[in-house]
């Protein structure tokens, strides 16, 4: 006997009533198994979509339960009386069951069209009742027509209906409404149009040959089996899915909570350590200043002059740690702009800057125009001026010349500090953004400083999304350009 | 007669901060000092002063918190504050103005800066 032969019997077997028992225990299997998945993970999730699977897979359980049960006692113990009856209810109920699935896998297009899913099964239900109705009407005629029964075809003629109809109108819905989110779409509408194979071949029987032809009911019995099969792996495949998803947010809630309290803790550690430094240096400026003004006695002129020397030195490990602690802010998670608007003639005239450049004997020259209007955090702003015209009074010798300029475009503006000083060589400028680098070496240095500033200078400057640019000759000059996009203020 | 001296209190945990700030303000205000947040506070309501140097990391109550105790007590409303920190960001400033300081002082300062500050509230 070849396989074909064997797989032929054995779906002519699934063809008799013993064929059917076993068909309804394994269909039985399939869906207690969807069901408990459904159900536990409803335990976990209490989603709604969850709440219309279970229902409707409970549906088919209680179906197939009833249908073991009766097809048992028909095989095993004695043709029951009310056999018909039975397998009536029982195919009704299948079909109730079939509608309450096609709810459920509807149920995330409702859900993204924002349709009650009750209202939308109440009215449905009705329809596809009419639809039914009218459809079985119009094949019963054909049977009468042809010369059958009309009394012995009718329950089973409008069962396959109902079972086509609601199957179609489902996976219509589906396709109709392709725009909307449905995970596994295809898969679903592959099953729904799958299972209402088995009702159509049915149909042909009935209508045609009176459900006497034995190829066609072997022929429609492999069809419930593949859609089960496809149900069981979408329901499988979004749980999984769900499963992942879950896992993959836990870890990066995690995540999110190990980086928020490092953030803290290095916040913490900024206002610590600012606070610890700067209490000791407010102790020594206050008492150098007492001593220096002569309120805890009289003191000599050289005694007063050294005093100045040590005054002025916490007032550069002051600079120093303002700086370090600036950077650090800026490289914080927490960096956040003050935008305001402001004319940038303002900020550049301020009298503390043209002092600074007055005591070093260079000429600073300001070309930024009255009224050149521009939004950005104001305060850094500020400190990024103070930086760049500091670095170019430092290298600038004396007579030296030191130029600050504007210019608008359409959607960014630049300001630009150059000087006449000793320049840089082509192959450092891209390493004096980098924390702590100095131009000179360490032991041929002539200036002060520790190589801050143009960090906190870039820091702040691409903290507004803008860029830092440098141009430089040797014996020259060195030119410092800040391009910043236009920003609103609100 | 003699008009009495304005009333200042000091509150600072620092000694040698707070000691600093009396010899500073000591000849031309009478000048108290607390040293924690807690006992400021209780300092504020006894001696009712004119002016508070109010640091703003102390123990047990901090600056903010006794600067905003303060504006909510109807019976302090002509007392003046002034913040003193090192905290040196717009962010902190703003704070302080929500909580309602009347100026505000940056660690490190000197004597002088103090003097003029408070000078210019008590005038």
């Amino acid at each position: 006997m070849s396989f074909v032969h064997l797989l032929h019997g054995f779906f002519n077997f699934l063809g008799t009533t013993e064929g059917e028992l076993l068909k309804s225990a394994i269909e039985l299997i399939f869906f207690t198994i969807v069901d408990y998945m459904i159900i536990s993970e409803w335990t976990r999730n209490r989603k709604k979509e969850l709440r219309f699977l279970i229902i409707a897979f409970s549906a088919l359980v209680i179906d197939k339960l009833f249908s073991v049960y009766f097809l048992a006692n028909f095989v095993f113990i004695d043709s029951p009386a009310n056999f018909w009856t039975l397998s009536t209810l029982d195919n009704f109920f299948e079909i109730f069951a079939l509608f309450l699935v096609g709810n459920a896998f509807v149920y995330p297009v409702l859900m993204q069209k924002g349709i009650s899913g009750k209202e939308f099964m109440a009215k449905r239900f009705v329809m596809l009742l009419l639809t039914s109705f009218v459809f079985s009407l119009v094949l019963l005629s054909i049977i009468d027509l042809r010369g059958g029964d009309f009394d012995d075809f009718w329950t089973e003629t409008s069962i396959y209906v109902a079972d086509i109809i609601v199957l179609m109108y489902y996976a219509g819905y589906l396709v109709a409404n392709q725009g909307y989110k449905v995970k596994y779409m295809p898969n679903i509408v592959a099953a729904f149009m799958i299972y209402s194979v088995t009702p159509v071949i049915n149909l042909f029987n009935i209508v045609l040959y009176d459900g006497t032809n034995r190829s066609l009911v072997v022929a429609a019995q492999p069809f419930p089996f593949i859609s089960i099969m496809i149900f069981t792996q979408v329901i499988y495949l979004k749980l999984v899915d769900k499963a992942t998803l879950k896992s993959q947010l836990r870890r990066s809630e995690l995540r999110y909570a190990h980086e928020k309290e490092v953030s803290k803790l290095k916040d913490e550690f900024i206002s610590t350590v600012s606070h610890e430094l700067k209490t000791p240096l407010t102790s020594m400026k206050l008492y150098v200043g007492l001593l220096r003004n002569g309120k805890l006695g009289d003191l000599k002129e050289k005694q007063k002059s050294a005093l100045g020397v040590v005054n002025g030195e916490v007032d550069r490990l002051n600079g120093l740690i303002t700086d370090l602690l600036d950077l650090s802010r800026l490289e914080s998670s927490k960096a956040k702009l003050d935008l305001s608007e402001f004319d940038l003639h303002d900020l550049v005239k301020d009298e503390l800057y043209i002092n600074m450049a007055k005591k070093s004997k260079i000429a600073v020259v300001i070309d930024v125009p009255k009224g050149f209007m521009v939004v950005a955090d104001m305060n850094k702003l500020k400190q990024v001026f103070v930086n760049l015209l500091n670095n170019s009074l430092k290298f600038t010798p004396e007579g030296g010349k030191v130029t600050v300029s504007s210019s608008m475009s359409e959607d960014s503006w630049e300001f630009s500090v150059s000087d006449t000083g000793k320049g840089v060589e082509k192959d450092k400028i891209p390493k004096l953004f980098d924390k702590f680098y100095q131009a000179d070496d360490y032991m041929t240095r002539t200036k002060g400083g520790i190589g801050l500033g143009l960090a906190i200078v870039k820091g702040i400057v691409e903290l507004h999304k803008g860029t830092v640019g440098i141009e430089s000759e040797l014996g020259k000059g060195t030119k410092v350009t800040i391009k910043l996009p236009k920003m609103s203020a609100y | 007669m003699v008009k009495a001296k304005k009333r200042v209190l000091i509150i600072e945990d620092e000694l040698n901060i707070a000691n600093a700030q009396k010899m500073i303000l000591g000849d031309d205000y009478e000048v108290s000092v607390a040293n924690d947040g807690d006992s400021g506070l209780d300092m504020i309501r006894k001696l009712k002063p004119d002016l508070v140097v109010l640091d703003l990391m102390l123990p047990n109550r901090g600056g903010y918190d006794i600067c905003f105790t303060v504006r909510q007590d109807h019976s302090l409303n002509n007392m003046k504050i002034l913040m003193v920190t090192a905290l040196t960001q717009q962010v902190d400033k703003n704070k302080g103005v929500m909580v309602g300081t009347d100026a505000y002082l940056t660690k490190p300062f000197e004597p002088e800066q103090l003097l003029a500050a408070v000078r210019n509230l008590l005038s």
